[in-house]
């Protein structure tokens, strides 16, 4: 008995092998393979010699990232937004997801989805255009409409630091909520109806069937968009930071993080090898965090780690 | 399952549309390299230019009749050319891309290029351009001087052929000769920066909804042209300017603690403050040209090559299909160490640079190749009204013509070969502006190049300090009292004082081997 | 089976439909906002800024681009046959390599999931991508390679459909089918994909999004513009604009600079690639909708 049962485990395994062997194959060309470029971090790439052929120099490109007085409040800013972002935009993404499914048989869903979905197809290019349209100091729809209408005097926007956190926050809600939310209204259509059946049955209220049952159904996912999100806690979209605040130099102190750092002092003087080194740091520090988290996420309920 | 079926040869007739399409994709300028001669000594060279028209699915033609013409007329010379055109969006990354990754890229237009000869991507063609490049050394020592090199020189190697053109552009001032008028001043009145406080009182005073000032170059009020122009100050080669010489000093400062920089951002925050300038203009990336367009711009300088010291036209009225613009010259050129910043270059893992140097010395030297790269083929692309006008055919423009490249007349070749797509008049006005070359002002220290390998840590920190304080001081919309002492400190603790005494080094050795 | 709704049930209901409407309105308004301004006379909008309700209007943006109407058709052409082809071979790689990950009695799931997970997180960058690409396997100029490298497949979705796999569909299911003999192709086809839906719907929603809005795989690999896609285009087109009309290139320019509303083709060039998936999207609703409803009945 046990041989067979071995054979067919064996057979089993071969199976599920084969079908990963594509997906595997592909990961291998597309993402394995060229990770061999993360040498160039370590090289002092001179073209006349290729970047194979060029030297070494240890550690060297990294230090900029830390030679200057920016390297904390550059950290600093891309983290504390980053754990803005997850949390808050976890909240909103569940929260519109539970909405969402409640009212799926209405028409006017297929519209709110549309709708919700939209902000993320514009480019963040154009998003720093609304923005500007809403916020600049002359023209702009907040000065002159609402601050106006209110009795207020017109605020410089973008010499101000002190708002932009809050502006920031909200953008990426915007582009992202909707967007974010149709992992979880996926997640939630596929929870068995008959929990929700039973629970009424018992006389649930309609909050309590949210907390009892949607929530803890959708924790495996939330758990697994975090420690993803984890990842690349040391890492900025590049067109938030950058773009939306106009490249404002009085703002830095608030939107400057290491994408955005990195870029403007690696524009004029800046190699490859020096770029190739601020990812590579990012990368690192991501990998830990999320080694960490996994971990302990492992101990507490296995199921859900990531691996 | 049905649907699985019918998905199944969706699926499978897109897969089939899909072989189709890989069959189109093939280099359209492949094919034209060669095809001259057939004689396997012919050489490619690959030429990456860099182009502000559309570019056309197939240009192989151009290519063909290029080759065709230099197989005849140059047999003992070997070469072909394969002309790339990129467009500005991403000729930057292209050519690096092609560097990095070993794609065969032979000439190419560095756009930064004392980074780029800093970090070895252009070869040393000193010894190919004694023997193969004679006639465009001859022509640019004949039409800039002797020091036409200069720039691209160091330590006996030669980095590229500057691009053969005016390169004595004047801080001009672009002004509405109307309203100047009805203030009653007239444009004699005006001959610096400093004469156009009170003038832009009077326009304000008369035109409130106008803007008597605003920038040409986003977020930057130019002033980097006054001060090279009127207080003769040299960048050494560098854009973040923590490092800069005045006149002949010798001695290298830190240009953002010294007073000829504070004047001129008090001018800017009076201008500011009274309300003459957008007050967005830190931040705004709408310039002068959009403003002109609605009307409500009164004058904004910038430097425009050109022979004409006054004239009652101006670059502007391009954009406003007007003639309301006359222009003026507010200040001098003062060529400085990066002012022959463009030229064609070899790059440095080419492997036919003997081939590549031939070929631009054709370039340089032969009329019928160089137009041909910019105007196409003649009847289909061009036709000739007279021996230097190339203009597009009946009822053709820019966009419906099949080939053209003529937006690239300042990165390529010879000017003064150049055909003009105007008239005579514009010619001998160009070949006049070339003529300048050899008179403007040089900076003595000319020739010098700065090397920032010992200080690429502190450079890349200093930019990000410049780039956050440097808008809005020269926009006038911080204030200098409270911002200069912040700004110096941040420069301070980003190292500036170690670039300045790294600069300062590199001048001295320099100075003590070229007296 | 007659579901008598509760007084706070029907309430939560309206609640909802009225907050999401709310959303949805926040989320829309400034996207009406690029649409008037692409309609609006360029000099308005420099002087008067962006405005729902501006002083004049004009169609010169649009007739702009009308004149690279031929350009635009075909990159819309090449965006749409990339997107299909693009997401159903992606599908396909990440349904086949989720499903043995989500097994829990395969012994190496969580060494594949380690391995998908890393490539979240290291790149080599685009240079050793680049080298491979063009150099090994001479894609570059093709329409492979706005296909196949970075979107046909990427770690995000992989996990999704793991996670679907592992937490929505029961063992019960899978085990009843071994007793029965399926192969695990069959399970996969058979029984995994159906109960699947909304799970592969979002990953098909996300990977052809992706696909629509990439502009950076041809900007690095194509050269003929036969191949641009249409963000592609629309990108370069924007570029060349700016570098036209902004008069400090003159140096650059010989001087010339070309009169364009280029804030008015800012924002009409947005519409126009935003346009063809707002237009498509209602019809891929039905599919994501009778997932979630199918996804209800099976469970």
């Amino acid at each position: 008995m046990t041989k067979s049962s071995k054979k067919r485990t064996r057979n089993k395994n071969l199976a599920l092998f084969a079908m990963a062997a594509p997906g595997l194959l592909y990961l291998l060309i597309n993402n394995y393979i060229p990770m061999f470029g993360i040498f160039i971090a370590f090289k002092q790439i001179d073209y006349a010699k290729g970047i194979f052929g060029s030297d070494w120099c240890g550690f060297d490109n990294f230090k900029f990232l830390f030679q200057t007085k920016d390297a904390w409040i550059m950290v600093r800013n891309t983290v504390l937004y980053n754990l803005t972002f997850i949390l808050l935009g976890t909240i909103f993404a569940v929260f519109i997801a539970i909405l969402m499914s409640e009212i799926t048989k209405y028409f006017c869903s297929k519209l709110f989805q549309a709708g919700l979905i939209l902000p993320n197809l514009v480019s963040m290019v154009i998003v720093a255009y609304l923005v500007y349209a809403f916020l600049n100091p002359e023209t702009g729809l907040v000065n002159n409409a609402i601050l106006g209408a209110l009795g207020k005097d017109p605020v410089n926007w973008y010499t101000t630091p002190g708002y932009w956190p809050v502006i920031l926050v909200l953008v990426q809600m915007w582009k992202s909520a909707g967007y974010s939310s149709i992992v979880y209204i996926a997640s939630i259509s596929g929870i068995d109806k008959g929990l929700y059946e039973a629970a009424r049955l018992d006389g649930a209220g309609k909050l309590q069937q949210v907390f009892k049952i949607t929530l803890p159904q959708l924790k495996p996912t939330i758990i697994m968009m975090v420690l993803m999100s984890l990842g690349r806690l040391f890492s900025s979209d590049f067109g938030l930071f950058y773009q939306v605040p106009m490249n404002s130099g009085a703002l830095f102190d608030v939107t400057q993080t290491i994408d955005t750092y990195v870029y403007r002092g690696l524009m004029t003087y800046g190699n490859i090898g020096m770029s190739s080194a601020a990812g590579l740091f990012q990368s690192v520090i991501g990998f830990a965090l999320v080694m960490v988290a996994n971990a302990i996420v492992r101990k507490k309920e296995a199921e859900n780690a990531l691996f | 399952m049905k649907k699985g079926k019918s998905l199944l040869s969706l699926f499978l007739a897109l897969a089939l549309a899909l072989t189709a399409f890989s069959g189109c994709g093939s280099k359209s300028a492949s094919s034209g390299a060669a095809a001259s001669g057939g004689s396997a000594e012919t050489q490619k060279v690959v030429m990456y230019l860099i182009t502000f028209n559309n570019i056309p699915d197939d240009y192989s033609q151009v290519t063909d009749a290029i080759n065709k013409y230099i197989a005849e007329k140059y047999p003992d010379a070997h070469v072909a050319l394969d002309l790339r055109l990129i467009g500005p969006a991403d000729y930057n990354d292209k050519i690096k891309l092609a560097m990095q990754s070993g794609t065969q890229m032979d000439l190419f237009i560095p756009l930064d290029l004392q980074t780029f000869i800093a970090q070895n991507m252009c070869m040393d063609i000193s010894s190919y351009l004694d023997q193969y490049g004679q006639d465009m050394v001859s022509m640019i020592k004949k039409d800039f001087g002797t020091d036409g090199f200069s720039t691209l020189t160091q330590n006996g190697a030669i980095y590229g052929v500057p691009i053969n053109k005016a390169v004595v552009i004047n801080p001009t001032l672009s002004y509405n000769k109307e309203m100047l008028d009805s203030v009653g001043v007239s444009i004699d009145d005006i001959n610096s920066i400093w004469d156009l406080s009170d003038v832009y009182a009077k326009i304000k005073a008369k035109y409130p909804d106008v803007y008597c000032y605003a920038p040409t170059n986003q977020q930057d009020t130019y002033i980097s042209l006054l001060l090279e122009g009127d207080d003769k100050m040299d960048r050494l080669g560098d854009t973040t300017y923590t490092g800069v010489v005045f006149g002949d000093s010798g001695k290298v400062v830190n240009l953002y603690e010294t007073d000829q920089f504070r004047k001129y951002v008090d001018l800017m925050r009076s201008w500011y403050l009274a309300g003459y300038v957008p007050q967005d203009m830190a931040t705004s990336t709408t310039t002068a040209p959009a403003y002109a367009q609605s009307g409500r711009l009164f004058s904004t300088y910038a430097s425009y090559s050109g022979v004409d010291k006054q004239s009652d036209n101006s670059v502007l009225n391009q954009l406003t299909n007007t003639d309301a613009f006359g222009s003026k010259w507010i200040s001098s050129f003062y060529m400085d160490t990066m002012s022959t910043s463009l030229a064609m270059c070899v790059s440095s893992n080419s492997k036919v640079p003997e081939a590549a140097v031939k070929l631009l010395n054709i370039v340089y030297s032969d009329e019928f190749v160089l137009n041909t790269i910019l105007f196409g083929i003649e009847g289909e692309d061009y036709v000739k009204p007279s021996d230097h006008v190339a203009q597009f055919p009946e009822g053709l423009d820019a966009n419906t013509v099949p080939y053209t490249a003529y937006l690239c007349n300042g990165v390529i070749g010879s000017e003064s070969l150049q055909w003009v797509t105007t008239s005579e008049e514009d010619y001998q006005k160009k070949l006049q502006a070339i003529e300048m070359n050899k008179s403007a002002e040089r900076s003595p220290y000319y020739g010098f190049v700065f090397d920032a390998s010992n200080v690429v840590n502190e450079m890349t920190a200093l930019t990000n300090v410049v780039k956050q304080y440097y808008p809005g001081l020269v926009c006038g919309s911080l204030d200098p009292d409270e911002a200069i002492p912040e700004f110096i400190k941040a420069l301070k603790d980003a190292g500036v004082d170690t670039v300045v005494a790294e600069k300062q080094k590199q001048l001295d050795a320099w100075i003590a081997a070229n007296q | 089976m007659g579901k008598l709704e509760t007084r706070g049930e029907k309430s939560f209901r309206i609640f909802a439909l009225v907050l999401l409407s709310i959303l949805t309105l926040i989320a829309i308004l400034p996207f009406i906002l690029i649409i008037i301004s692409s309609f609006t006379d360029e000099s308005t909008l420099v002087s008067n800024g962006y405005s729902y309700f501006p002083a004049k209007w004009s169609l010169d943006s649009y007739r702009y681009m009308m004149q690279q109407a031929k350009v635009i058709f075909r990159s819309y052409g090449v965006s749409i046959l990339v997107t299909t082809v693009g997401t159903a071979m992606s599908l396909l790689l990440t349904t086949s390599l989720a499903y043995p990950m989500s097994r829990s009695d395969f012994k190496y799931r969580n060494v594949l999931a380690f391995l998908v997970f890393f490539t979240m997180l290291f790149s080599g960058g685009i240079v050793p991508s680049y080298i491979m690409w063009t150099r090994i396997f001479h894609i570059n100029d093709t329409i492979w390679a706005l296909i196949i490298p970075n979107y046909l497949m990427n770690a995000f979705n992989v996990l999704l459909v793991r996670n679907y796999f592992k937490n929505n569909i029961p063992d019960a299911i899978i085990e009843s089918a071994q007793i029965d003999g399926a192969g695990e192709g069959r399970i996969l086809f058979r029984i995994m994909l159906p109960l699947a839906v909304p799970v592969s719907v979002t990953v098909g929603l996300f990977s052809g999004l992706a696909y629509w809005n990439d502009w950076i795989n041809a900007l690095y690999y194509i050269e003929s513009p036969k191949l641009y896609g249409i963000q592609n285009l629309l990108i370069r087109m924007m570029n060349n604009i700016q570098f036209l009309s902004s008069g400090q290139n003159a140096g650059l320019l010989g001087n010339s600079i070309i009169a364009l509303p280029s804030n008015g083709i800012r924002m009409a060039l947005a519409v126009i690639g935003i346009m063809p998936i707002l237009i498509i999207f209602p019809f891929l609703q039905k599919y994501l909708i009778k997932g979630v409803v199918i996804g209800a009945v099976k469970g």
